[in-house]
């Protein structure tokens, strides 16, 4: 009998406050098959409180996560032998060498077969760019080719659940691709969760997605599908710097930004508000701010 | 140069302020702070509640003060690194640096603020210092504790002046140099670097300290002022160190402000120096790349394994990985350079005996390198344990490393294991300093087990504890400061503690202490390895528990509060833990009952409070017993059978005794004096009777028996006294009597007739309801202590004779001439007999040995055997035994007496000691007293030469002639052998080579009188102090042959032997006795100087004020030359009495350069040397020499005894 293997990882009523009152995670509750995730939201908004929280390295207050029948809470162990994780901001070893490192780590996550195992690495090497540097200590290592090795070391022993908390900053536009099109590939046999701020990633390589904010997941689901809400109801607009405060007032502004030094607004309304303001082609990254707007909106109106 | 504005300025100021202000309130927010703060005070507190002073000096006097202080100064660098380094540290560390260099602040307002506001909490610290030793202080008063010493009333200032001049000097020292080191470094371990050198400097002034030529060096190298503080005061009466502030002047100033100035320096240069964009550039290295093409491996899929088999080479992976961290780190690399410099460095200095070098045998090597590099190997392991457990935290591995399918088990015991490796390497760089060290000294008798043994069974288990609990020290306290500062609190301050305060020197009670051992070329390790052991094993399985518990609180991730820590460790408490955790403590009491049953059932440990106890009960129950009539042994023959491999020894003595009172005796008080706790009398036989004893104290070892019936005056009897003395198990003592091999004891094997007191300090004896004493002996008026001798009031002279046996390879040696020995049921017997006779005082040796033999023919044409008995690794050095035993016959059977015996024999012991013994015809010589020293060089002391003439100089002087039990009475027997054996050093080495000796003398007597227990007795009263008979009489007898004449001397003495000799004259002499015999000799004009010598505390200060010369007209030299003499007398307090105003007959002279003999020595060379009678103050005198003196001199052999020798001989100018 053949049997198709997908995983799954189902969060129930996750919730966490730190000691100092920060309630970082609000009650999540997910659930993730084979495919990417991205997990989208602002800084500080709890992102890499979940992730770790996935990852065994921190317990919730309540709640519950489970993989494949593994009760993380309870079972991190056999949780880390099927986690591929890249944190956010990560240290090295710094007078251990990135082939050493990485041929330990992969020992640990059960490679041992010495044989097998050197090929496997210089292999990973080569898929990050850095068979070059193997030998140079990590701590030699510049920003951009310490997230490749971070990346290495997530993607190595074939995990099954795989958590990346920002993996792109520091890397170059090439690199980027590389490690995308890394993801992607591997995303069609685990679940790979992707946390970010950067909507294009989501846009590119998500089939799945949740918009997060202080500790709570505000929407979900598929990123055009999501994208594709607020359709014919952002506009755009040419305004003068000063006229911004007016401006809020009187529109639901989901964001400003510079175009070719010019300074222009997007907003969100139901009918067309006229004055020169013009439909646009929205996208995902409308969506977000319109997500993260309307919480505050709403926040506001509760006071 | 820019001009600021006014309003510029005054916002820098503004800025500078703030960053103060900032600082102050930053620290004082911080419960760190206030734990130092508290520590500080609580460290004085407790140092001076626990000071104690046995001398005539107030435990609060300003010298003590003075020390403590230097001492805090000291432990207070790990204050001064946490407060003073982090400042800017903290920036760095937090990365706030980044932004904070940004904002529009001047550097030096930012240097400035900081430091200033860092220093005032330092400050804060000392002040906190100083209150907790005045508090101490107080309390210590408050408590009334006679034996701790009198307090004197509190006076300000001697607080104050250490205060500005040790305390806040060292502090702005060490922290501008941190401050610098951090600025300019921004490492952490670089600190400790730094502090490390300034402790090493202080050390090394301290070590050159007993360096009679380089000791001036510590004034400069000494970056804590408290070692040139002890240089300045080494001569200091107690007198002066009661009275004499902290000398803010002269050479003690100069090493302040030399030292000052540098941390002035240190802080200027940061100032002016720091940069902050260089703070935030890290350093660029050259970096790796690796050229050769990628090969694809076609691995396609891969398998993994997650099995036991997988944990343990993970475990073994990453504590590679770890071990790699460290050893890969400069700064342990750098730690481990200079503490291999430490190590050779300690290795010259200490490898030496009255500086002559020792031969770099491994067991000298062994210790002296350990004792090097052991405190930087503490250091290394505490730190880097300390770094182990915040390693990952620090450069954020944890964040992905603890989401790896990696056992919390393994993750934890890789640290451990990690410096387990760093430990071994540790030990292995004493065996390889070692080495190399006796390779490069030409030294190839490597013995690479006594190296092994030392290196990882003694010193490697000490790693492995400290490894542990630094381990788990820094696992449970989140701080890395407080975790390294309870640490060292732990190493040193608990052992500390527990040694002061409860005067116990219990090893199962003292961080990491086994029992004491010796290291011997005889003995090897003897029985000592045992209890080490044990001891070990102790302390690594109780640290192994902390280990265990230390794993339920490991760190994994984000884990951070205490309450999540302690619900983890609860989680972590599994079934699997529990039976690890109870197997470590099954094992842990099975060692420690083990330990406890051997130390403490088998053998006892009596703590000081206890032993004192002891004793003064039994003088409260005996006291009456003191003088009172008893026995008198006439004869012994004693049958000592010595079982080494046993380390027992079986012993019967058949005394024949006589009452020489003229009272009845009807008891026998019988005490044993044996070290052996374990040693019993088995049978006492009274002329055939078997005595019961009627009173038995088995806690002080008093036994009293009954006579069948009373012995009359003049009655004469047979006693028959058998005793057993048996080592078990393993004990907190050396018990050095009977070993495998260097077996060494004396008559104390059998008990004595008569109590004596043995608490002599007068605070402890008041502190136990006993009278004090002034003096310890009758004094010389008494008729009936002069009957008595010094040594043993249990006989006068005696037949002697004893049958010795021992295992069937070693010797066994006592004194007289061996009559028979053979061979019986596997043991050697050997059969003593005495020619002469003797103090009821022998000695038996047994060991495996080599005989030297030769011979020697006294004046009578009586021939001597001379016999060495010596291990066969010491073959080297007996030439200068033999000449010293030569020497020594021939001198006193020429001047004094023959020798009355027809042999004489030098016989080796272990090194547990560093003495020789003179007994009637043996001399037991420690192993470490010449046979292993390096006497190529012939300007070096060859001790083994003196020594030896010293103990057969006591064939006379004690044992010919044997002082008497009165005040003074023991010059006659140490002065005069010390004496005898100058007078052959003189024909030996020529007048002029003699200063080297005298000067030692001198030194050695004039700093030792600060440390005189009892007041400072003149020469005929003197009762404890080997400074006085040894070194003041040396140099009072030498200065008085020189007086009057060598034979004149030796008349009186042999005069003074003829009368005193043998018991014939029915007393025994007391040093009045010899002082009158020397008094008559001596011409009416020069008996001041016998009375000075003798009955006064006098110090000459004599010095060269100018001296000039120029070439006359026919071609000789006409020198001018102004002395001052002054001579000052002394009360026995050190206090100045009076100053001399009597003319002197000193000696005064012109030297030209000193001649160095074919030998080497050098030698003085006097143009002109006389004695003049000098008139107190400045004499001038005007002398023509053939040749062009170099120098003037008055007292230029320093022959007297003189305060500043330095200043005898000064360099003459030239018109």
């Amino acid at each position: 009998m053949l049997q198709i293997l997908k995983s799954m990882l189902t969060i129930k009523n996750l919730n966490k406050t730190y000691p100092n009152g920060t309630q970082a995670l609000n009650n999540v509750n997910l659930t993730l098959e084979n495919g990417m995730f991205g997990l989208l939201g602002p800084n500080g908004a709890g992102k890499s409180s979940l992730m770790r929280t996935i990852a065994t390295l921190q317990l919730a207050d309540t709640g519950t996560i489970e993989f494949d029948g593994i009760d993380v809470f309870k079972q991190p162990g056999e949780l880390r032998k099927v986690l591929g994780y890249l944190p956010q901001d990560f240290g090295v070893y710094p007078k251990v060498s990135a082939e050493m490192m990485l041929n330990h780590i992969a020992k640990v996550k059960g490679v041992t077969n010495s044989q097998e195992r050197k090929g496997y690495v210089a292999d990973l090497l080569n898929k990050v760019n850095l068979y070059k540097f193997r030998n140079r200590n990590l701590g030699d290592y510049s920003g951009g080719m310490r997230q490749r090795f971070g990346i290495a070391q997530a993607l190595l022993g074939n995990p099954k659940l795989i958590i990346v908390d920002e993996p792109t900053a520091g890397l170059d536009p090439l690199e980027r691709n590389r490690f995308h099109n890394l993801l992607s590939e591997l995303g069609e046999n685990a679940v790979v969760i992707l946390s970010t701020h950067i909507v294009d990633d989501v846009t590119n390589l998500c089939q799945n997605m949740a918009v997060f904010n202080e500790g709570k997941i505000l929407v979900q689901g598929n990123p055009q599908v999501l994208s594709d809400t607020l359709n014919g109801k952002v506009y755009k607009k040419h305004i003068d710097r000063s006229e911004l405060g007016s401006y809020e007032n009187e529109f639901t502004i989901l964001s400003n930004y510079l175009r070719g030094g010019q300074f222009y607004v997007n907003i969100y309304s139901d009918t067309n508000p006229g004055e020169g303001f013009e439909q646009v082609n929205n996208d995902l990254e409308d969506f977000y701010f319109y997500c993260i707007n309307k919480k505050e909106e709403q926040e506001e109106a509760t006071i | 140069m820019m001009q600021l504005s006014p309003h510029l300025q005054n916002n820098k100021y503004n800025l500078m302020k703030e960053i103060f202000i900032f600082e102050l309130q930053y620290r004082l927010k911080r419960p760190a702070t206030w734990i130092y703060m508290t520590l500080g005070l609580a460290i004085a507190l407790l140092i001076a509640i626990l000071q104690r002073s046995s001398t005539a000096e107030f435990v609060n006097s300003p010298d003590t003060i003075t020390g403590l202080m230097g001492r805090i100064s000291i432990i207070s660098i790990f204050f001064y690194a946490a407060i003073m380094g982090v400042p800017i540290f903290r920036d760095q560390d937090h990365k706030t640096a980044q932004t904070y260099f940004t904002f529009p602040i001047a550097q030096k307002s930012y240097v400035l603020g900081r430091f200033l506001g860092s220093f005032t909490i330092v400050t804060l610290l000392n002040v906190f210092i100083v209150l907790g030793a005045i508090i101490g202080f107080g309390i210590g008063e408050f408590l009334a504790r006679p034996d701790y010493g009198d307090y004197d009333t509190f006076t300000l200032s001697s607080y104050i002046l250490p205060f500005i001049f040790l305390l806040q000097i060292n502090a702005l020292l060490v922290g501008s140099l941190f401050f610098c080191l951090m600025a300019f470094f921004k490492k952490m371990p670089i600190i400790y670097l730094g502090g490390i050198c300034l402790f090493l400097l202080n050390t090394l002034s301290q070590s050159l300290l007993g360096d009679i030529d380089n000791q001036w060096l510590s004034v400069y190298l000494d970056p804590f002022g408290s070692q040139a503080y002890r240089f300045i005061k080494k001569y200091w009466s107690i007198n002066e160190l009661n009275t004499n502030q902290l000398p803010i002047y002269g050479k003690f100033l100069l090493n302040r402000m030399l030292w000052l100035a540098v941390g002035i320096v240190l802080f200027l240069v940061t100032l002016f120096r720091f940069d902050y964009k260089k703070f935030l550039r890290s350093g660029k290295k050259e970096k790796k790349t690796s050229n050769d093409l990628y090969k694809p491996s076609f691995v396609t899929s891969i398998t993994q394994v997650f099995s036991k088999k997988t944990q343990r080479e993970n475990l073994l992976s990453l504590s590679k990985i770890e071990f790699l961290s460290i050893i890969k780190d400069p700064v342990f690399v750098i730690l481990l350079i200079i503490g291999v410099i430490i190590g050779i460095v300690v290795l010259f200095l200490a490898n030496e005996t009255y500086g002559t070098p020792n031969l770099p045998l491994t067991r000298y090597v062994a210790v002296f390198v350990s004792g090097g590099i052991s405190l930087l190997s503490v250091i290394i392991l505490v730190i880097y344990s300390g770094e182990a457990v915040h390693r990952t935290r620090k450069n954020k591995t944890f964040v992905f490393y603890d989401a790896l399918p990696i056992s919390n088990t393994s993750l934890y015991f890789s640290k451990i294991i990690s410096l387990l490796g760093i430990s071994i390497i540790l030990a292995l760089a004493n065996i390889v300093i070692g080495v190399l060290f006796q390779t490069f000294t030409g030294y190839f008798t490597y013995e690479l087990d006594t190296y092994l043994i030392y290196s990882f069974g003694l010193i490697l288990p000490g790693f492995i504890i400290t490894v542990f609990l630094a381990f788990f020290v820094h696992v449970l306290v989140n701080n890395k400061f407080l975790g390294h500062f309870i640490v060292i609190l732990i190493h040193i301050g608990l052992p500390l503690l527990i040694t002061l305060a409860f005067k116990s020197d219990n090893p199962m009670l003292i961080y990491g202490a086994t029992p004491p051992f010796f290291l011997s070329d005889l003995n090897g390790f003897g029985h000592y390895l045992t209890g080490i052991t044990w001891l070990n094993l102790y302390w690594i399985l109780m640290m192994s528990i902390l280990v265990v518990i230390g794993k339920l609180f490991w760190t994994r991730g984000f884990f951070s509060t205490a309450k999540e820590r302690l619900a983890l460790a609860k989680q972590r408490f599994t079934p699997k833990t529990m039976i690890g955790l109870t197997l470590v403590v099954l094992a842990f009491v099975s060692v420690a009952g083990y330990s406890y049953y051997n130390l403490m059932v088998l053998n006892s440990i009596v703590d000081g409070n206890q032993s004192e106890k002891i004793q003064a009960e039994a003088e409260k129950k005996y006291a009456k017993y003191i003088g009172k009539a008893h026995s008198q042994v006439t004869d012994l023959k004693a049958y000592i059978d010595v079982f080494p491999q046993e380390r027992n020894v079986k012993a019967k003595g058949e005394y024949k005794i006589i009452n020489n009172n003229n009272t009845p005796i009807d008891t026998l008080l019988l005490e044993v004096q044996y070290p052996t706790s374990d040693t019993k009398l088995k049978k006492v036989l009274y002329n055939g009777t078997e005595l019961i004893p009627v009173v038995t104290d088995p806690v002080y070892r008093m036994f009293f028996y009954k006579l069948p019936k009373a012995m009359q005056p003049n009655e004469k009897a047979n006693l028959t006294i058998e005793v057993f003395a048996e080592t078990k198990g393993f004990a907190n003592s050396r018990e050095t009597e009977v070993l495998y091999n260097g077996s060494f004891f004396n008559s104390t094997l059998f008990p004595r007739f008569h109590y004596d007191r043995s608490l002599i300090e007068n605070g402890v004896r008041i502190k136990h309801g006993l009278e004090k004493l002034d003096y310890l002996y009758p004094p010389r008026t008494d008729t009936i202590a002069v009957k008595k001798n010094l040594f043993n009031e249990d006989a006068n002279y005696i037949n002697f004779e004893a049958v010795v046996s021992t295992s069937a390879d070693q010797t066994a040696l006592a004194p007289g001439k061996l009559v028979k020995k053979w061979q019986e049921e596997d043991r050697a017997y050997y059969h003593y007999k005495l020619e002469s006779q003797t103090d009821l005082f022998f000695n038996v040796v047994s060991a495996t040995y080599d005989v030297e033999k030769s011979s020697w023919t006294a004046p009578s044409g009586k021939k001597v055997d001379l016999e060495i008995y010596h291990s066969p690794k010491h073959k080297r050095n007996l030439s200068y035994f033999k000449d010293g035993l030569v020497a020594g016959l021939e001198y006193c059977s020429k001047n004094f007496y023959e020798y009355p015996n027809s042999v004489i024999r030098i016989v080796e012991f272990p090194a547990h000691a560093t003495f020789a013994q003179s007994f009637v015809t043996t001399i037991p010589y420690s192993e470490d007293f010449g046979f292993a020293a390096n006497f190529d060089k012939v300007e070096d002391f060859n001790y083994a030469f003196r020594v030896t003439t010293h103990e057969v100089a006591h064939q006379w002087w004690g044992h010919l002639v044997t002082p008497s039990k009165t005040s003074g009475a023991n010059i006659i027997s140490e002065t005069l052998a010390e004496y005898t054996s100058l007078m052959t050093m003189k024909h030996q080495y020529g007048e002029n080579g003699i200063k080297t000796f005298l000067k030692y003398s001198l030194d050695e007597y004039l700093r030792s009188r600060a440390f005189s227990f009892k007041p400072e007795r003149s020469l005929i009263n003197v009762e404890v102090g080997q400074h006085i008979w040894y070194r003041k009489g040396s140099m009072v007898m030498y200065e008085l042959q020189d007086l009057i004449g060598e034979d004149k001397m030796n008349t009186a003495l042999r005069g003074f032997m003829k009368e005193y000799k043998n018991f014939e004259k029915g007393v025994y002499p007391t040093s009045e006795d010899l002082y009158n015999a020397i008094y008559a000799a001596t011409p009416d004009s020069l008996q001041y100087a016998v009375e000075d010598g003798f009955k006064k505390i006098a110090l000459y200060e004599n010095r060269v004020i100018k001296a000039k010369t120029k070439k006359l007209d026919t071609s000789k030299y006409e020198t001018t030359f102004t002395l001052d003499s002054k001579k000052i007398y002394y009360d026995d307090n050190g206090k100045e009495e009076r100053t001399d105003h009597t003319t002197n007959y000193i000696e005064i002279g012109l030297f030209g350069e000193d001649i160095i003999d074919e030998q080497e020595v050098p030698l003085k060379n006097p143009y002109y040397l006389e004695r003049k009678w000098l008139t107190p103050g400045e004499n001038t005198f005007t002398i023509i020499t053939d040749k062009k003196p170099i120098k003037a001199g008055i007292d230029p052999y320093n022959k007297l005894i003189d305060r500043n020798s330095d200043d005898n001989l000064k360099s003459i100018e030239e018109d």
